[in-house]
């Protein structure tokens, strides 16, 4: 059973192939979205509605503490201007320990906005998307990634 | 460690710094557990303040840190003859104008003496504005509660 801080995420600041794998310990809540695109299938033959499996929509969203001067921080807003396309890991725990599972994927920052409430702590509210990446003339899907050490 | 009562050591010091600007620039004050509000240990006219560390809350902030919230009790007695008089004004007034000082933006941090930096929380709780009891005996006693918020590490 995973709960809360017991699972990690991370961003790769490495390759694919060699990761160096940064936690990002300011995350608070963290979503990982799965869903896939139902196409309707319909014709005169049954009144039944039928869908097939379209494209596969996933992403990773979150929110975390931001502070001023903080690296996670400022790599993830700067990647969101930049346009930067890093490797991620949503993981259910740390990303050493072998059996370690979670989301792995190429993407793009889509959304990094800041709320500065009155009588709450500064968060930066976080939506990356994946986006396409080769590495070595091959191109990387994302992945339900197990550590195997 | 001792952050909570670090805390209450500041707010002494801020208080007493300003005295010469407050209602009434001759006071007792000091950090207690126990407030001084009984009678027999006041002087008339002579407020008697007491900064107590009341309560301690933690709060998870994300998977790395915590926000600890420790509430500061600044509790101030006064002996005063005439429960509707002018000392008892005044006391309400110095109360209200402690409150001013320790809520203004320039003291929305406070460093402690061991150089943790907590941030006041508004908004300041003073309810109820005096205890209906302890005025009956002559006593003005008022209570209000300031929440310092500090970020601790849990990495």
């Amino acid at each position: 059973m995973g709960a809360g801080r017991k699972n990690k995420l991370y961003r790769n600041t490495g390759t694919n192939a060699t990761p160096t794998w940064v936690e990002v310990t300011e995350a608070r809540d963290v979503d990982i979205e799965r869903s896939v695109d139902q196409v309707e299938e319909m014709d005169r033959s049954t009144p039944y509605k039928k869908v097939d499996d379209g494209h596969i929509d996933l992403g990773i969203t979150f929110g975390m503490t931001y502070r001023n001067g903080n690296a996670n921080c400022d790599a993830l807003i700067a990647a969101l201007h930049a346009g930067t396309v890093a490797e991620y890991a949503a993981m259910d725990g740390d990303i050493t320990v072998n059996g370690t599972t979670g989301l792995r994927m190429f993407g793009k920052v889509f959304q990094a906005n800041t709320s500065q409430g009155l009588g709450s702590s500064d968060q930066l509210d976080i939506v990356i998307r994946p986006t396409y990446h080769e590495e070595s003339a091959a191109v990387v899907h994302p992945s339900e990634y197990t550590v195997s050490v | 460690m001792g952050i909570g009562k670090e805390i209450a050591d500041q707010v002494v010091a801020q208080i007493q710094l300003a005295a010469a600007s407050l209602t009434f620039d001759s006071f007792q004050i000091a950090r207690r557990r126990l407030p001084t509000v009984e009678k027999e240990d006041l002087s008339e006219g002579v407020p008697e303040i007491s900064v107590v560390f009341s309560e301690f809350v933690g709060n998870e902030q994300d998977r790395s840190a915590e926000f600890l919230i420790y509430s500061i009790s600044v509790v101030v007695a006064c002996h005063v003859r005439d429960p509707n008089g002018t000392t008892a004004d005044n006391v309400e007034t110095f109360v209200e104008e402690i409150i001013d000082l320790l809520s203004d933006r320039d003291l929305a941090e406070l460093t402690t003496a061991g150089g943790d930096v907590v941030e006041l929380r508004l908004p300041v709780i003073w309810d109820p504005v005096f205890d209906p009891e302890r005025l009956k005996d002559g006593v003005l006693v008022a209570l209000s509660t300031f929440e310092y918020v500090f970020d601790k590490s849990r990495s």
